[in-house]
C-alpha cells in the first residue's frame, strides 16, 4: 500500500500559473461526458419526466457532481498520478493547481451540484448525488484504491450512480429498473478497467497501486474478465424482460453482448498482459501480445453506449417496440 | 522524459504578467460562474412558483 504525499511539487514550485482551463480538466471532462450520457438514459427510460429545463438543470448538477469528485480523486492521488505515464500531465502533477486548491475547488462544486440537485429535482437525486460523490472521493479513492485489487469491483459502483440519479430525478423514487441500470454499469466496469490495467500493468506497478494484474498476476486477471462478462452480458438483457428495454434494445444486448464475449474470450485466450506495459513510444501504444486487451477496453466504452443509446432511442425517440413482457 | 514538474524560466516581469493574466482568465471564469448559479437559482424559483401557481386549487 502506498502513503498518500500530500506535499508534493505540486506544492512548492509552480510550473506556471494555473489558467481556468486546469481547472476544467481537474473535473475529467471525458468522464462527465459518460456519466451525463448515462444519467440522460437513466432520466428518459423513466415513467415520468419533470419539466424540460428543470431536468436539464439536473443534470447539470450532476455532471458538476461528477467534475467535484474527479478533482477531489486528482488531489488525493497527486503523487501516483505523478508516477504514471497516462496520468503525469495531469494539473496537480504538473504544479499547475496546487493539492490544496484542487481539494477546494472539489469540495466547493460538490456543495454547489447537491444544493442544484436539490432545488431543480428532488432531495432523493441530491442524496443519491451526495453519496456517490463521497462514495467515490473517499471510499474508492482513499480507502480502496491504495489497498486491494479489488477495489475497481467495489468502486466502480460509483460510475453505476448517475442512471440511477437521472431515474430519480424523474420519478423521486428508485425502482427495479434504476437498480438494473445501476448494475449493468457495477458489472461492465471490472472487466473494462481490467483490460485496461492488463497493457498499462506496468504504469500501475511503478505507481504501487495493487491493480488485478499487479496484485495477481496477468492470467488471473484475464479469467476474471471473463466471468464478469459472461456475468454482464445475460444480465444486460434484464431491461427487456421488466419491459424497460424494447426490441431495439434486446437487439443491442444480444448482439452487443455476443461480441463482448468473444473478445473477452479471446483476451483470456491471450498472453495480455504477460511482457508489462509498453513503456516506449506512443502512451497506448500496446505490444502484440496486449492487443487484445486494447481490443476488448476499446470495445466496452462503445458496448456500454449502445445499451443505453438504445435506452434513449425507445424512449425518447418513440422507438421502442415492446416484446411482451413487463407491465 | 523529466519525471517532476521543472519551473518553467522566465524574467521576474514575464512570471508576474503570466500570473497577472492567468488570474484575470480565473477570475473571469469565477465571476461567470457566479453569475451562471445565479441565473440557475432564480430560473428554478420562477419554475417553481409557476408549477405551485398552475397547482393550486381554484376557489
Amino acid at each position: 500500500m502506498t502513503t498518500p504525499i500530500q506535499s508534493s511539487a505540486a506544492d512548492t514550485a509552480t510550473a506556471s500559473p494555473a489558467e481556468w482551463r486546469d481547472y476544467v480538466a481537474l473535473m475529467k471532462p471525458r468522464v462527465m461526458t459518460l456519466v451525463v450520457f448515462t444519467a440522460l438514459a437513466g432520466y428518459v427510460a423513466a415513467p415520468a419526466a419533470i419539466n424540460p429545463v428543470m431536468a436539464a438543470i439536473a443534470i447539470f448538477a450532476l455532471a458538476l457532481g461528477a467534475g467535484a469528485a474527479g478533482a477531489l480523486n486528482m488531489a488525493y492521488d497527486a503523487d501516483i498520478d505523478l508516477r504514471m505515464r497516462r496520468t503525469r500531465n495531469r494539473p496537480v502533477p504538473q504544479g499547475k493547481v496546487s493539492v490544496a486548491d484542487a481539494y477546494g475547488f472539489g469540495i466547493v462544486a460538490s456543495g454547489l451540484a447537491v444544493i442544484l440537485m436539490a432545488l431543480s429535482a428532488n432531495y432523493v437525486a441530491a442524496g443519491l448525488l451526495a453519496f456517490s460523490i463521497f462514495f467515490y472521493a473517499v471510499i474508492y479513492t482513499m480507502g480502496l484504491k491504495r489497498r486491494t485489487p479489488q477495489n475497481i469491483v467495489i468502486g466502480g459502483a460509483a460510475g453505476a450512480f448517475p442512471p440511477m440519479i437521472g431515474w430519480a430525478t424523474a420519478t423521486g423514487a428508485v425502482s427495479l429498473d434504476a437498480v438494473i441500470l445501476f448494475m449493468i454499469i457495477f458489472l461492465w466496469t471490472p472487466p473494462h478497467s481490467w483490460a485496461l490495467a492488463l497493457y498499462k500493468s506496468g504504469d500501475y506497478a511503478d505507481a504501487g497501486v495493487p491493480m488485478m494484474p499487479v496484485a495477481k498476476g496477468p492470467k488471473r486477471t484475464r479469467l476474471e474478465i471473463l466471468i464478469y462478462s459472461l456475468i454482464l452480458v445475460p444480465f444486460a438483457a434484464a431491461p427487456v424482460f421488466t419491459g424497460l428495454g424494447g426490441a431495439v434494445y434486446g437487439a443491442c444486448a444480444i448482439g452487443g453482448g455476443a461480441l463482448f464475449l468473444l473478445l473477452a474470450f479471446r483476451v483470456w485466450r491471450s498472453k495480455a498482459g504477460e511482457a508489462g506495459s509498453a513503456k516506449d513510444g506512443a502512451l497506448y501504444a500496446v505490444r502484440a501480445g496486449d492487443k487484445q486487451a486494447r481490443d476488448l477496453f476499446a470495445y466496452s466504452i462503445a458496448y456500454l453506449a449502445l445499451l443505453f443509446a438504445a435506452l434513449i432511442a425507445e424512449h425518447g425517440l418513440g422507438a421502442y417496440i415492446s416484446l411482451g413482457f413487463g407491465a | 522524459m523529466n519525471e517532476t514538474p521543472t519551473p518553467v524560466s522566465h524574467s521576474p516581469e514575464e512570471s508576474r504578467k503570466a500570473f497577472i493574466k492567468a488570474r484575470a482568465g480565473r477570475n473571469r471564469m469565477i465571476a461567470l460562474g457566479l453569475v451562471g448559479f445565479a441565473v440557475l437559482l432564480f430560473t428554478i424559483t420562477a419554475l417553481r412558483l409557476m408549477q405551485n401557481i398552475a397547482d393550486r386549487v381554484p376557489g
